[in-house]
């Protein structure tokens, strides 16, 4: 009797923490598990540059290649803005930007001081290409590869670190 | 390469936690003295280092090098430099460099100042702590290195540090919060050495007791010092919310001021041994779960860090260990803790076992409403749910009613048993008469009376006439005896005044919204409130729209200013309350939005006693400053 | 009885009516004061009772906002990108409240089907919304 009622506390806690694992784990998945290995979805949005361009999935024509959700209210997309101007510089592949719930004029003068490293930026005001992408805020960037297919995700800044750990091996293959 | 540098000490007082963890457990196992480590200077050099460390991080932030991912993240250029120095730990990465600084300063201060003859006690002790600490260093490196750089092209400017934290409470109220924390580590390891030598009740809480006052004090500093940040910088005039990082903070506290009562009766009369252990690695545990709720952003609060699943994992698992690990030897080893002692119903045993029961129940009942929405979601499958602050009002009440009718008996009472209640009649007596002379205090100051407050008005009355006349039971000098009980006197006339100050400015406040042009004016409570003008002005790294405010009562005619500030960088608003603080009130104004021109709304208040909630909880720290400092003499 | 049993008795007394009423006090406690997180798409679902207190939320419709420049009513929009909730609130506006930002509101419907807000949070950081809301938007695909 005496020994049940001292294994009482460890029983209730093991209890506690295996339930916040279980939270925590389906966190996880399903950030994880969205749309990773499969096509990339078809849209129909203008590009932000010019109002009377509509693209569509087939613009993204030279595969494999990033596609990165930025916007000028975003702090961390400033910080992994240089990252992306190097990977554009050294032509290691192409990235295509997805402005994301942004004001247009605002996204084109950040670009025009910062520089550029898109080949073009899709303005998804209302966040509909973000939606079926699963996106949860900016930055994110998703990796897609020779036929199409989302390979990588990544929420989060992008940096030298994340993209030998994450993306490199991709380009690889 | 300074940050690279910061980066290897980092490394190497990982390494040398984790040899401090091993070898001493490692010498009495094998009974080895060859692998005995002098324990004196290996925590001083583990001290140097991390402080080290941190003098780095600091240095990064003064000389804005944007090319580390923390300082970019966090500051910028135009930021003034005692908000970069805050900057170091004004986010995730950077608080837990001072958090493991913090542990390591508490280390310290056990191994230098506690007089144990014991060196196996002590060599646990020291392993122990510095496993936690090897740890929480394993989690920074891995998961939030706080020197991580951007290469090759770092950016310019930086980010900037979250507008609402460039605030002076903010520099020095996380600090004292993260020394509150951690330093519950020392009872802890405490707690697992005497269960681990099953080490005599008395001796072992007369070690731990100091430090767990001494956290205790720096847990109210840092509670205190938010409410109090939360109050004139969130700009709507509330101090305390119920958010789940305050609960996380207000846990703790109560596990804290539980556990040094009950360390008291420990280490007197040699009895609730067992009991002190479960609330030492309790309380340490509480510390760690509010880390996890926090940083993992599975809680949503306004304190909230960046969403990160991975971080959490990482913690629960540390959380995990140690817990699990302490309580699996707490269910297997035989603790024969308590020496044979008995007391009755009316003895100062059972008064700290009421004080202690109350005290827990209350952490566990908080706990269980900020976690609720947890274990909602889980058993429901996704359904969300938030629960309301009037829930925690309805459990606090009665228990915090219990436990101010005990603390206004707690001194009278004598260890075994208590021979006569004749006291209680005079602690009434003089209760009513404070009480009658505080309610005419307030019709005099506000021309009326709430009954709503009475009962708090009346039980802060009973806690203070039941501290501060415990002298007249035995025939001494009255001020000699109150400085023999300085400390306890200190705390618990805190808790009187802080209970005081919760009655008055929850029953007697008043609120107004409303619009106003410049020039207009209006009456409210005493006070002729007049928006008088409003104009742009421009700070460092802000521009802002600041009103022009006077408040006038029959005496005097004040002015005051409050602003709408739009930070440069992020473009984030924020709105400074122009507060002026009275004795028995403050009154509190703040802008809310432009409707047109020059036009504005305001949220007006009058906030009576508020000041007494802080001077009530900073006695509470002093009391408890002293009697820590007090039992560190005495040791 | 022997004192150290006595002793006993009365700790095990003492636990057992002081968990009892916390127990009671807890259980009585939450039902009044749990409440549910509702998407504007589930408010449309769901039955709900008027005087229910809820909690809604989603992203602040561009435009929606309509401020009255003689008291502190305004009107807004909150949508999760399938349906759209009118919410009315007497009040000042936190900070961080925006267009385009997560915002959760707490309060209760009007019998026409809008939202009478009590509170309104918008304590999203710079870069993620609510967690709610963010859930909210995954929950969607």
């Amino acid at each position: 009797m005496k020994k049940l009622l001292d294994t009482l506390p460890l029983v209730i806690f093991v209890t506690l923490i295996i339930v916040l694992f279980s939270f925590l784990s389906n966190e996880d998945n399903q950030l994880e598990t969205v749309l990773i290995d499969e096509s990339f979805p078809e849209f129909s949005l203008t590009s932000l540059t010019d109002t009377t361009k509509i693209l569509a999935k087939s613009d993204i024509s030279e595969l494999p290649a990033l596609i990165n959700v930025w916007a000028t209210w975003c702090i961390a997309c400033k910080v992994e803005h240089p990252f992306l101007m190097k990977l554009k510089e050294e032509s290691i592949l192409p990235i295509y930007g997805l402005n994301y719930k942004d004001n247009r004029n605002k996204a084109i003068a950040l670009l025009k001081a910062d520089g550029d490293p898109f080949e073009f930026s899709i303005f998804d005001f209302e966040g509909r290409l973000a939606i079926d992408l699963g996106v949860y805020g900016a930055p994110e960037t998703f990796f897609i590869d020779k036929s199409g297919v989302i390979r990588v995700r990544h929420v989060g800044v992008i940096d030298d670190k994340v993209w030998k750990e994450k993306f490199a091996k991709y380009l690889d293959e | 390469m300074i940050p690279e540098l910061g980066h290897i000490i980092l490394n190497a007082y990982l390494v040398l936690c984790l040899v401090g963890g091993i070898l001493p457990l490692a010498a009495i196992f094998f009974n080895n003295a060859a692998l005995e480590m002098p324990i004196k200077r290996v925590t001083t050099l583990l001290f140097s280092l991390i402080t080290f460390s941190f003098l780095i991080l600091i240095y990064s932030f003064l000389v804005d090098d944007f090319s580390v991912a923390y300082v970019a993240q966090n500051s910028n250029i135009n930021l003034p430099f005692y908000f970069k120095f805050a900057a170091t730990w004004g986010a995730h990465e950077g608080s837990l460099i001072l958090w493991i600084l913090a542990m390591n300063a508490w280390l310290i201060g056990f191994i230098f100042l506690t007089k144990c003859k014991n060196t196996y006690f002590l060599n646990t002790v020291f392993s122990i702590s510095c496993q936690v600490m090897f740890a929480f260093t394993l989690f920074t490196l891995l998961t939030s290195n706080p020197f991580e750089r951007i290469l090759p092209i770092p950016p310019l400017n930086g980010a900037d540090l979250n507008p609402s934290l460039q605030d002076i409470a903010f520099t020095i109220h996380p600090p004292l919060l993260y020394f509150g924390y951690s330093g519950l580590l020392i009872p802890f390891a405490i707690a697992v050495a005497a269960m681990l030598f099953n080490t005599d009740t008395k001796e072992w809480a007369s070690y731990s007791r100091p430090w767990t006052l001494l956290s205790c004090s720096f847990l109210t500093l840092g509670i205190a010092l938010g409410s109090w940040w939360a109050y004139y910088e969130l700009g709507w005039g509330g101090w305390w919310f119920w958010d789940p990082v305050e609960n996380a903070a207000f846990v703790p506290w109560l596990l804290s001021v539980a556990l040094f009562h009950s360390l008291i009766t420990s280490q007197s009369k040699g009895v609730f041994g067992k009991w002190s252990i479960l609330l030492s690695i309790l309380a340490f545990s509480t510390s760690l779960l509010g880390t996890f709720l926090v940083r993992s952003g599975i809680l949503t609060s306004v304190h909230a860090f960046a969403l990160d699943p991975e971080r959490g994992l990482f913690i629960l698992g540390i959380l995990g260990f140690f817990i699990v690990g302490s309580l699996i030897i707490y269910s297997i080893k035989d603790l024969n803790q308590d020496h044979a002692g008995t007391y009755e119903l009316n003895s100062k045993e059972f008064g700290f076992l009421l004080n202690n029961l109350l005290l827990v129940i209350l952490a566990i009942s908080i706990l269980f409403g900020t976690i609720f929405p947890l274990i909602y979601e889980a058993i429901t499958d996704g359904k969300q749910i938030s629960v309301g602050a009037p829930y925690f009002e309805i459990i606090l009440f009665p228990f915090a009613l219990a436990l101010g009718f005990l603390q206004g008996i707690a001194l009278y009472l004598s260890w075994g048993s208590s021979s006569s209640f004749s006291f209680i009649q005079r602690v009434f007596l003089e209760s009513i008469s404070v009480f009658v002379l505080i309610l005419l205090i307030l019709y005099i100051l506000f021309d009326n009376l709430y009954l709503t407050s009475f009962i708090t008005i009346f039980l802060a009355c009973w806690i203070a006439a039941g501290t501060l006349q415990v002298s007249k039971k035995r025939n001494i000098n009255y001020w000699s005896f109150l400085k023999k009980r300085l400390a306890v006197t200190f705390a618990h006339v805190g808790m009187a005044i802080l209970v005081l100050g919760v009655g008055v400015v929850s029953s007697y406040s008043l609120e107004k919204e409303l619009i106003l042009a410049p020039g207009d004016s209006f009456e409210f409570g005493d006070q002729i409130v007049s928006f008088e003008s409003v104009e742009d002005s421009l700070g460092p790294n802000y521009f802002s729209k600041s009103a022009n405010i006077s408040f006038k009562d029959n005496q005097d005619d004040t002015n005051v200013i409050t602003e709408k500030r739009t930070y440069v960088p992020s473009g984030q608003l924020t709105t400074e309350a122009g507060i002026i603080m009275e004795p028995f009130q403050d009154l509190y104004i703040s802008m809310g939005d432009n409707l047109e021109a020059d036009i504005w709304s305001f949220k007006v208040q009058i906030k009576p006693f508020i000041r007494w909630i802080w001077l009530g909880a900073l006695l509470i720290a002093i009391g408890s400053m002293l009697a820590g400092i007090k039992q560190i003499r005495r040791a | 009885m022997n004192p150290i049993r006595k002793q006993r008795l009365y700790a095990l007394v003492a636990i057992l009516i002081g968990s009892l009423l916390a127990t009671w006090l807890v259980i009585s406690a939450l039902s009044q004061n749990m409440n549910l997180f509702y998407s504007p798409t589930e408010i449309k679902v769901a039955e709900l009772n008027e005087n229910t207190l809820i909690r809604a939320g989603g992203m602040v419709k561009t435009g929606s906002i309509i401020k009255d420049t003689n008291s502190l009513n305004v009107v807004f929009t909150v949508t999760d990108y399938q349906n759209d909730l009118e919410i009315n609130y007497e009040g000042i506006l936190p900070d961080l409240f925006a267009e385009n930002a997560g915002v959760v509101v707490r309060g209760n419907l009007n019998t026409d089907g809008s939202f009478k807000a009590i509170e309104v949070l918008a304590k999203h950081d710079e870069n993620y919304m609510p967690p709610e809301v963010a859930k909210l938007m995954q929950e969607d695909l």
